[in-house]
């Protein structure tokens, strides 16, 4: 009897040893090549889905190609629904992470701690970056106090898309390049109609529109050096109200807060007028448009002073416990401007921050009708993503002013009295005051 | 400190027993002491700090408490609209796993294929099905209210409106439990089919066997499912983080996504630390009082 | 008269059975119809207005270009690695505590089990990043041992639970026979109690087995290379940064993926049957 139980026992025993012996990891930071010569590893953590996955891999391939001397180990992770940023926030804080990892500036310093500063490395270069990297896009990557925390590789910004044919049927004259904001609220109100499967829509919801109403009427969330929040001012609550009557006079949906239909839906199967087409979907939007209908975009609405557009940047930064910086900066400086074959492959799904390929290869591609040269004319105007990384718990309390103005019908004013206190207080919070 | 033994027998079989009892629950006392104990006693300690993703972080005592329950007005949001999930959705589905699995213990025909059906929905939860559902809860051109619309009837704003959109993520959670029916199918098939047929001799009808067999030998099984569907229900996220993010209005925002939302987010481990154990001590709360009337309604065989 | 009467009360409840039954299955069933619907469609009928339940331009692209988009033969193939040996672990190891808190006691076990209980309590979230440290310096980040040792370590809290509870529901008087017999409590536990809850084992089996092979978390946490994800990690490619979703290609590879699952499913649920018999012979 005694026998059997130190028999079970053992047996547990040797099961849990097992399992744990076998958990050996080996990892080695340099792996040797047939010829005995050190190939120096570099693991590079990228995130994307569908399209965008495929360029990454691509795009690493090409450095992998340029350089046998390092070994790339590459990882495409997905990042719908935050999954991303659990994964980080676990390798990262464990000090485990990657060499490279693909980044973001709107994070706004959220991350910064763990980032190298590149500025010895630009240095060391002997780059003028403004020269060789796409007008506009190496600015948000430096920090208030001066660090360059990590280097482009892409960003996107918008264009208002519409739909010719029911512009016609509608007998709406089409949008131009001059449109305002006001033109774009007047006209949108013409194709409000219908019920249930029949309903016609001016303008499609999007998930980028809470973003827009800060600046659509020239306001601004906060200043410059990202110290002081502006969101309280009557420029703000002029574009709540002008989104408000959007959704009021069913302009717009008024299912603003759910995530039911992929938001190019509603345009691509002619439920709606008008699109804000993101430079990240045009290849996307039109294989599903195809032939159902003839469309066109031109420029985002106009704003009097101030920035029309917003922008979605994307980056790659070097960690700090990185073993092998000087190939970790290798990568960095190929994927921002320094190879031109990599560029190719990021400007399928986005503006390349290689300046050459940005005014050469990528402006000449065209998806339908829409040109790429039009999203590098946007660039001039964009603002980088406001409530992003740091900034995203004031953002969710914009979010709570945003859908009290379009779903429960407030006016901006009642919803900034209510709300505002709280979004100062979590903004200022993450300025650490 | 142990008291001399004055029945030798007894206090060696009761040592025995212990011995056994350490035996066959090593394996979770392994893993408790080794992989679970650790992280949860950091955990709490990291509640009394403002530690942030770096790492950095010093004691600040109670001020995350003080803050949850002063400044945070989404704090008790979050808690009030997690309670209202719970007594929605809890009550429904104990009654709606009851009844089903009852149905399926019948002799029906095509039992395999009703099993399979009920079941199916548990497989297929995920990324895929939830976005489906999106669509199928959507307003102008979703299923349900198309078909709704056929005979006439304006279906509500289902994940737009704020008054709904809770109630449409209970339906979406209610469509997966299939694992409860599977746990009191169990439950039912383990009664004795001796007692239905002294029952049928005394002549009580299936209702009354249903209530006055089924139901109270049915007991553990539903306790076993109403402590950990509470238990899981506290803790809802995946369903409102996919369809509403928490809206409209923060409508739908549970505690899990509040303590998600401050730990991942925005950075505030610390207090998402806090917010983990408050709602470690409202579920405890909740299963002491089912644990303490259990005595009343759950009977065992010994 | 009344036999009469009865017979008809029966059948009348015999009829209303399958209705709610039949209504409950097409609940059930639609949203999984509708997802096989849509991966025979073409992206511009997906959101088609009024729906249709039958596409109108079917097609296979879905699947062939869904097959294409990540590389899923590798992830079947992660995925049933990690499920099998996950599935059999938590079986095994689950039916084994529970077997210990149910039937022995020692001064600890009453606390012991509060804290069973409780390990269920707080979100999962808040350890993890402790956790992954535990594990890193195991050795273990980016191989699946993180995914399968809690399951040889009591399968986790709600199993044992689950097994716990039905050890309860068998009177002790069984034990005492077969220990009067001869039988050690080891035997005790393989002949006698075991058996006796086959269909709970099946559940557990059923439960876990689902549980791993639809797991996302976890494997996103611990696996970092590409070449070791699972299905699960594997349709998340089809939702980008942006929200634009491949809905066609993501419902079509999540179709396949859940097929083993279900046949599984379709074959255990016949056993389910015979433990009803079994559990007749055992009163």
């Amino acid at each position: 009897m005694k026998l059997k139980k130190l028999a079970a026992v053992g047996l547990v025993g040797v099961m849990l040893a097992g399992l744990t012996a076998c958990g050996g990891n080996s990892e080695k930071a340099n792996a040797k090549t047939a010829d005995g010569k050190e190939r120096k590893k570099l693991v590079i953590w990228s995130w994307g889905a569908d399209e965008e996955k495929k360029s990454r891999e691509t795009m690493v391939e090409a450095f992998q190609k340029a350089h046998p001397e390092i070994e790339v180990e590459h990882s495409v992770i997905p990042t719908a629904d935050h999954v991303w940023d659990q994964k980080m926030t676990a390798a990262l804080s464990a000090g485990t992470g990657p060499d490279v990892i693909q980044m973001s500036p709107d994070y706004y310093g959220l991350y910064t701690e763990y980032y190298e500063d590149l500025n010895p490395y630009v240095e060391k270069e002997g780059v003028d970056l403004k020269s060789v990297i796409t007008e506009g896009m190496i600015e948000p990557y430096y920090r208030p106090d001066g660090k360059l925390e990590a280097m482009p590789l892409l960003e996107n910004v918008f264009v208002l898309a519409y739909n010719k044919d029911m512009f016609d049927k509608f007998g709406v004259e089409y949008p131009t390049n001059d449109w305002t904001w006001d033109d774009l609220a007047e006209n949108a109100k013409k194709f409000a109609g219908g019920e249930g499967a029949d309903a016609t829509y001016g303008i499609v919801n999007h998930w980028i529109d809470a973003g827009l109403s800060v600046i659509c009427k020239g306001g601004s969330a906060y200043s410059d050096d990202l110290k002081t929040c502006e969101v309280n001012s009557q420029e703000v609550k002029d574009g709540l109200n002008l989104f408000g009557d959007l959704v009021q006079s069913k302009a717009m949906p008024d299912d603003t807060a759910a995530k039911s239909l992929p938001k190019e839906q509603l345009f691509v199967s002619g439920h709606a007028a008008m699109y804000t087409l993101g430079g990240f979907e045009t290849k996307l939007i039109a294989e599903e448009v195809g032939d159902n209908f003839s469309w066109d975009a031109v420029s985002m609405p106009k704003v009097e002073n101030g920035k029309n557009n917003l922008m979605y940047a994307t980056g790659y930064a070097m960690l700090k416990t990185s073993k092998n910086k000087d190939a970790a900066w290798t990568f960095l400086k190929e994927a921002a401007y320094a190879n031109e074959d990599m560029a190719k492959e990021t400007s399928k799904i986005g503006l390349t921050s290689c300046k050459n390929i940005a005014e050469t290869y990528y402006k000449d591609l065209e998806y339908g009708p829409i040109k790429n040269s039009a999203f590098l004319d946007g660039l001039s105007g964009a603002k980088l993503n406001i409530w992003g990384g740091a900034f995203s718990a004031a953002g969710d309390v914009y979010t709570q002013i945003w859908q009290s103005v379009t779903i429960d019908g407030k006016t901006a004013e009642e919803a900034m009295e209510e709300y505002y206190p709280a979004l100062e207080k979590a903004f200022n919070e993450a300025n650490g005051n | 400190m142990r008291k001399p033994g004055k029945q030798k027998k007894y206090t060696t079989m009761k040592k025995r027993e212990a011995r056994n009892f350490y035996i066959y629950t090593a394996p979770w006392l392994i893993g408790f002491l080794v992989l679970t104990l650790y992280p949860i006693l950091y955990s709490f300690y990291l509640m009394f700090t403002n530690m942030n993703l770096t790492g950095i972080g010093e004691f600040v005592g109670l001020d995350n408490w003080k803050y949850a329950f002063t400044d945070d007005t989404l704090f008790r949001r979050a808690f009030l609209n997690t309670l209202k999930y719970v007594f929605m959705f809890v009550p429904c589905s104990i009654i709606l796993a009851f009844f089903v699995a009852l149905l399926l213990s019948k002799k029906v025909k095509g039992l395999g294929f009703f099993r399979t059906a009920f079941y199916i929905p548990y497989i297929t939860s995920g990324v895929a099905v939830t976005i489906l559902w999106g669509w199928i809860f959507q307003k102008d051109f979703g299923i349900i209210n198309y078909i709704l619309s056929l005979v006439g009837i304006k279906g509500p704003n289902w994940l737009g409106d704020k008054n709904v959109a809770m109630i449409s993520i209970v339906i979406l959670s209610l469509w997966t439990i299939g694992n409860n029916i599977i746990i009191m199918l169990a439950g039912i098939q383990d009664i004795p089919q001796s007692y239905y047929e002294s029952a049928q001799i005394d002549g009580a009808g299936s209702l009354r066997q249903t209530f006055y067999i089924t139901l109270p030998l049915c007991t553990p099984t539903i306790y076993f499912n109403l402590i950990v569907t509470v238990i899981a229900a506290f803790q809802v996220f995946q369903q409102p983080l996919i369809l509403t993010n928490g809206g409209p209005l923060n409508s739908t925002y549970t505690a899990a996504m509040h303590l998600y939302n401050n730990g991942f987010l925005y950075g505030k481990m610390g207090y998402a630390s806090m917010m983990a154990w408050s709602m470690f001590a409202v579920i405890m709360l909740i299963t002491i009082v089912v644990v303490s009337t259990s005595k009343f309604w759950v009977f065992y065989d010994d | 008269m009344r036999t009469r009467s009865q017979k008809k009360t029966k059948q009348m409840a015999r009829i209303l059975t399958y209705f709610v039954l039949v209504i409950a299955a097409v609940i059930c069933l639609f949203p999984f119809i509708w997802m096989v619907s849509t991966s025979f469609k073409p992206m511009s009928d997906i959101y088609s207005m009024p729906p249709t339940l039958i596409p109108k331009n079917g097609t296979i692209e879905n699947f062939v270009e869904g097959w294409k988009g990540a590389n899923f033969q590798l992830y079947f193939k992660n995925t049933a690695v990690i499920t099998f040996l996950a599935t059999v672990g938590t079986v095994l190891s689950s039916s084994v505590v529970a077997y210990g808190f149910a039937r022995f006691q020692s001064r600890l076990s009453k606390i012991l089990f509060m804290v069973l209980l409780g390990t269920m309590m707080l979100p999962t979230q808040v350890t993890l990043i402790p956790q992954y440290l535990l594990y890193y310096k195991l050795g273990m980040v980016d191989t699946i041992w993180p995914l399968i040792i809690p399951s040889w370590l009591g399968g986790g809290a709600f199993n044992i639970f689950l097994f716990i509870q039905f050890f309860r529901t068998l009177p002790k008087e069984l034990d005492e026979a077969a220990k009067i017999d001869g039988a050690n409590s080891l035997q005790v536990f393989t002949r006698i109690l075991l058996p006796a809850v086959k269909p709970v084992m099946l559940a557990v089996l059923v439960m876990a087995l689902v549980f791993n092979w639809n797991d996302f978390f976890n494997p996103l946490i611990y696996l970092n290379s590409n070449d070791k994800f699972t299905i699960a990690i594997g349709l998340q490619f089809f939702k980008g940064s942006q929200g634009n979703v491949q809905v066609g290609q993501m419902m079509s590879m999540a179709l396949i993926s859940l097929l083993p699952v279900l046949v599984i499913f379709a074959t255990c649920q016949k056993y389910f049957i015979q433990g009803i018999k079994m559990s007749g012979l055992k009163g």
